[in-house]
């Protein structure tokens, strides 16, 4: 009885609320909302925040919480501008300056990672402090100013469009992709699932908490440092405030996705649809012209709510054909 | 060698009593251009009056760290500097502790932003309303000389709501383009947290939502760079009249690409150098105004080139 | 009922409950009186638990009513049922662990003037309280502070702290030693004595006809029959809750024991030392000890989850290094913890990924997993365990607590390591399915493997081990084999290393 990949409860819901929102979004908007121009932007506001949330979800699934996640943005954005810029002296060539910021991303990942699992330093305060010196960092690398004269082809990249999206939102879409297929066909996304359900099960299943914990806060931080340089492309500079509190946006697209806090659960779709409709409110806000204090206030509400429903609906067993037929099932003794 | 080691620390003390005034730099944020730039005109200052002062420079990180500034003043005041220079973000919460120190005879210079409720010195500080409505007269010639009707809607990219430089430079602008201007609309304000891709994604939502755009107003840097990078990005600098205020490296290359027309730019080395000189004048019992407007630039196209001290005081730092 | 009980205490008629998919509750009708202690047994699955949820207002009843001391209770909820005088204590502690065991008892209404707390007043009361129980539990404690079984008897305590009318015990000696197990049963017969109504749930029909005295039995969520117990035993009740006769509990099939495959020599760690023994294959190993024997100790040193200071580890003639659980896997060795809920099961995710997760090395290809393959091996022992579930993506948070613990040994089940230690296997399993996991040893042995079997059960101990290794106190005290079986001899010899003559009383008299 082979089954084929079953959508969670949260994603089917999504992408349900996505579609109504987007219809209703073009009635109003008298058909410009749903203009090519602006589902292409639409996808494109999304991509770099999108790409932070997927990060964050690798870290919330095994039971953390990543905040340094907007810093490593700044870090990678500013450590590439730093090493690619006409401006400064060192001009190095983009693919190497990419390796770089990247490596200096995974490093504040690995050091997280071993705060968390050889210093049991909980997530949310290890992750506090790097988010703190890792912005401390940036500045210091900066002085605190923005670097300009970053290389024509990489400033290029935020508007390169390849088969009608553009570049950044293909860049969401694979890593998307590639984090849920991940997640959900290799050992290495089964263990994620694992220790985020069960930490000591984990360990008895033979499975090694330390290096895999390494590696989660690692591509989290990885994944961070792409967002930080498609952010620098968008910019088309290093800026030492890029970044600041992408962290919230983060962790509310991936609860909205139907994660728990309490790890184990979520998905890199739910994920990819939690973003899509934090950035909705906002693209469609702007358009309607609706008070911007208005929109800050719905999309706080659509936070609360979306857990509150999710736990609603799994609490009081209301899960419309999630089980087979036929079958007799023992839901509780 | 126990006297020796005594007289030693006497004489510090005695060096750093009275060879120099300490001067207390606050800045409201240490993460931003136009903060740094301020701090090399402080120092500058210092440098100019060769030892007679110390310059020490505090701030948060970041603008929005009130509460965090405050506690910088109030571990300042403790030390007892011999004057305060300060930018403060708030205009009430500092009042009661800055007055008792003017009232404990610390001369206190306020740069940037008044505060109410306290006795001071000196204050010093841009007309951000002038500005706003130098802008507006620039907006509006720009239109002109490329032959765009006066009709159609300017979008306001505001940085962030609440803050009262601001809310005077938009005040400012609105009013200036009601005289100059009264067909052109303006849209409802976009806040965007100081956050420059948040600037462009309100930009591009504002084009797709309004096709009868015909120019931008932002009021900060980095609400200028997110005008500026999609104007850039859609080829629209001919049809869509973008003018911002304050400068940092983006703005300028924008400026030179055509992105931007014009930047209104206060002086804020000016107004780091002359807080300082203003503290020392008082300090040393000279004459000098009470209230002095620092004065805005206007930064278009054809002058860009010759403004580098203005647009990047960094190139003036001399110590 | 006989008329030596009091009046009705607790009612329930005709009360139905649905989940999804599934009837938990059909009908099902009940009177406990005063004085009455009632047992529920059935199977893992049968509907107790939810019924005792009903009572205590965790659940809503779809239908049916439900009377306490009289009064019939319309809208239940925890607080209307403890204020009714209903009180459960749950095998897991639902206390403020954090606050001492006096607090526990005050909670909500602390002794005390204008806010402030009398804590002597609060200390000496409940201090008295324990001591009439016959507790020696120090009530300035944290519950934190206390172990599980003590922490236990403190719920038991609070629960009586409040006069109830109606007491449940569900499993409650599942964590206790003998001789806590001995008060537990004095306090019922205490509390039968001043007029409780007490519903005792358990697998342990042992104690089920030791300290009940009617039985009510419960099968698919219907109830068979109500009893005496004076009228059963064991062999006439157990067809009754399973429905069919089980002719052979402990259906022991006897092999030539073969090579030897895992020797352990000289084995020291923190809380037990000089540990020698090897297991043959087509072999059951038994190990017996008191509580805190360190046999739990052992198995986790031997499987690589606790360090090793010193002594060596021979898996088929070879000495092998294990210093973490994917090492034993690798050699061939499995461990099934006691603790299967917090040790072993993953509980948010479906049956398929919690038998899979220790077995995705035969549904891998180039990397990929292959949900086909996975599924299949699910089902396999879905259906060899006959776990109740709609199919292998179903969450196990939404099987009963007997069929997670069949999906945990399904999972090993389907590694089938070349020696598997069972950490008592069978606690709070039903019947049914222990006979059914015994017969799977048999199907191990089959297989040229060694088994290991850790247990306090001396029926399943001496029922299916071929020799039996006594640890006492950290130490190997013996080994027995099977024509020398008998408990008198296995007790005496965990007792080798003691010398508290304390100790020795407790457990000759338990």
């Amino acid at each position: 009885m082979a089954k084929k990949y079953r959508k969670t409860f949260a994603e089917r819901n999504l992408i349900i609320i996505i579609i109504l929102m987007w219809v209703f979004l073009a009635i109003v908007t008298g058909g410009r909302f749903s203009s090519s121009l602006n589902i292409t932007n639409l996808v494109r506001q999304a991509a770099i925040n999108g790409v932070v949330a997927v990060a964050m979800t690798f870290i919330i699934i095994t039971g953390g919480i990543d905040l340094s996640v907007g810093s490593v943005v700044g870090l990678s954005g500013m450590v590439f501008a730093t090493m690619t810029s006409s401006n400064l002296s060192i001009g190095m060539s983009i693919p190497l300056a990419i390796v770089i910021s990247l490596l200096a991303s995974a490093a504040v990942g690995l050091v997280n990672g071993i705060a968390i699992h050889d210093g049991k330093v909980p997530p949310f305060i290890a992750t506090l402090g790097m988010m703190t010196a890792v912005r401390g960092l940036v500045m210091y690398i900066s002085n605190g100013r923005m670097i300009t004269g970053l290389p024509k082809e990489f400033k290029a990249f935020s508007s390169a469009d390849f088969l009608g999206l553009p570049a950044l939102a293909w860049t969401w879409i694979v890593i998307a992709v590639i984090a849920g297929l991940v997640m959900k066909y290799t050992k290495f996304g089964r263990n994620l699932y694992a220790i985020g359900s069960n930490p000591e099960a984990a360990r008895l299943s033979g499975i090694n908490i330390r290096l895999n914990m390494y590696f989660f806060y690692i591509v989290g931080a990885v994944l961070c440092g792409i967002a930080g340089l498609m952010l620098s492309t968008r910019l088309a500079s290093g800026v030492p405030t890029a970044g600041q509190s992408y962290e919230l946006d983060a962790i509310a697209s991936v609860v909205i996705g139907g994660a728990s806090m309490t790890g184990g659960v979520g998905t890199a779709l739910g994920t990819v649809l939690g973003a899509l409709i934090i950035q909705t409110i906002k693209n469609g806000g702007n358009l309607m012209g609706i008070d911007p204090f208005i929109m800050q206030m719905v999309i706080g509400a659509i936070i609360v709510l979306a857990v509150f429903f999710d736990t609603f609906f799994k609490s009081r067993g209301r899960r419309p054909k999630i089980f087979g037929k036929g079958k007799k099932v023992n839901a509780a003794q | 060698m126990k006297k020796f080691l005594v007289l030693l620390v006497l004489a510090l003390v005695a060096v750093s009593t009275f060879a120099a005034y300490e001067i207390a730099f606050i800045v409201k944020a240490t993460d931003s251009d136009f903060w740094q730039y301020t701090i090399v005109g402080a120092k500058n200052a210092e440098y100019d009056l060769d030892g007679a002062i110390n310059v020490t420079v505090y701030g948060p990180p970041s603008e929005s760290d009130i509460d965090q500034q405050i506690a910088i003043l109030e571990n300042v005041v403790s030390t007892m500097p011999d004057a305060i220079v300060m930018s403060s973000t708030s205009s009430d919460a500092p009042s009661a502790i800055l007055n008792d120190a003017y009232e404990a005879g610390i001369p206190i210079v306020l740069i940037d932003n008044f505060v109410y409720d306290t006795g001071y010195t000196a204050f010093l500080a841009t007309d951000n309303a002038k500005g706003g409505s130098l802008a507006a007269d620039l907006l509006v010639k720009n239109l002109e000389d490329r032959g765009i009707a006066l009709e159609g809607k300017i979008g306001l990219i505001s940085a962030m709501a609440g803050v009262q430089v601001l809310v005077d430079r938009d005040d400012g602008f609105k009013a200036r383009m009601a005289e100059i201007a009264p067909d052109l609309e303006i849209l409802p304000t976009r806040y965007i947290d100081n956050d420059i891709a948040k600037g462009a994604n309100a930009t591009e939502d504002l084009l797709i939502a309004n096709n009868d755009i015909v120019g931008f107003f932002a009021d900060n840097n980095h609400s200028g760079d997110g005008v500026a990078r999609v104007i850039e990005e859609q080829g629209l600098g001919e049809k869509v009249i973008a003018v911002a205020y304050d400068s940092d490296p983006l703005e300028v290359e924008a400026v030179k690409s055509g992105a931007l027309k014009g930047l209104i730019v206060q002086d804020p080395h000016g107004m780091g150098y002359k807080g300082v000189m203003f503290a020392f004048m008082a300090l040393k019992g000279e004459a000098f105004p009470s209230y002095f407007d620092t004065g805005v630039y206007v930064i278009t196209p054809d002058v860009v080139d010759e403004s580098t001290g203005i647009l990047d005081p960094f190139t003036r730092q001399r110590y | 009922m006989p008329e030596k009980f009091g009046e009705v205490a607790l009612k329930i008629e005709k009360v139905n409950k649905e989940f999804p998919a599934v009837k938990a509750l059909t009908d099902v009708s009940l009177e406990v009186r005063k004085g009455e202690v009632r047992a529920l047994v059935g199977e893992n699955g049968a509907g107790k638990s939810t019924l005792i949820k009903i009572v205590t207002g965790a659940y809503t009843k779809d239908r049916g009513d439900l009377y306490i001391c009289g009064k019939q209770i319309k809208r239940n909820s925890p607080l209307i049922s403890k204020n009714m005088g209903v009180y459960a204590v749950y095998q897991a502690v639902m206390l403020a662990k954090d606050l001492t065991v006096a607090e526990n008892f005050f909670l909500g209404a602390q002794p005390g003037k204008g806010g402030f707390i009398n804590w002597k007043k609060m200390y000496a009361e409940s201090e008295k309280f324990m001591k009439d129980l016959g507790l020696d539990i120090p009530v300035r404690k944290n519950l934190s502070e206390l172990s599980v079984a003590e922490s236990e008897m403190v719920t038991i305590a609070a629960a009586l702290w409040h006069n109830p009318e109606v007491v449940i015990f569900d499993e409650p000696t599942a964590m206790l030693t003998k001789s806590e197990t001995k008060i537990l049963f004095r306090i019922i017969k205490e509390l039968k004595e001043k007029g409780i109504a007490i519903i005792y749930i358990s697998h342990n029909l042992e104690e089920v006809f030791q300290v009940c005295d009617t039985i009510t039995i419960l099968k698919d969520g219907m109830v068979v029959d109500t009893v005496p117990s004076n009228t059963l035993d064991e062999e006439s009740l157990i067809p009754l809750m399973v429905g069919r006769e089980i002719s052979e509990m402990y259906s022991k099939k006897e092999f030539e024991p073969g090579k030897e495959i895992l020797r352990v020599e000289n084995l020291s760690g923190e809380k037990f030392t000089d540990i020698s023994f090897s297991v043959k294959r087509k072999e059951i190993l038994g190990f017996f000890g008191l509580v805190g024997a360190g046999r739990t100790e052992i198995a986790r040193a031997v499987y690589g989850v606790d360090k090793i200071q010193r002594g060596t580890i021979h898996i088929n003639g070879n000495e092998v290094k294990i210093k973490k659980p994917n090492d034993s896997l690798k050699n061939g060795l499995g461990y099934l913890p006691e603790d299967r809920k917090d040790l072993g099961l993953f509980l948010p995710q479906d049956v398929d990924f919690n038998i899979n997760i220790i077995n995705y090395e035969r549904s891998i290809n180039a990397g990929i997993i292959n949900y086909r393959k996975t599924a299949k091996l699910a089902d396999e022992y879905i259906e060899k365990l006959s776990i109740k579930v709609g199919g292998p993506f179903q969450k196990v948070s939404e099987l009963s607590g007997g069929n997670q613990q069949k999906v945990i040994i399904g999972r090993w089940l389907a590694k089938n390591p070349d020696v598997l230690i069972f950490d008592e296997p069978t606690v709070g399993i039903d019947v049914g399915t222990k006979s059914e996991i015994y017969k799977l040893f048999g199907k191990i042995l089959e297989q040229d493997k060694g088994i290991i079997l850790i247990s306090s059960y001396f029926p399943e101990l001496l029922g299916m081990s071929d020799r039996v290794i006594v640890i006492s106190n950290g130490r190997v005290a013996g080994e027995v084999e099977r024509k020398d079986f008998s408990e008198e001899l296995l007790l005496t010899l965990a007792m080798k290393y003691y010398s508290n003559a304390d100790l020795k009383e407790e457990v000759l008299n338990g």
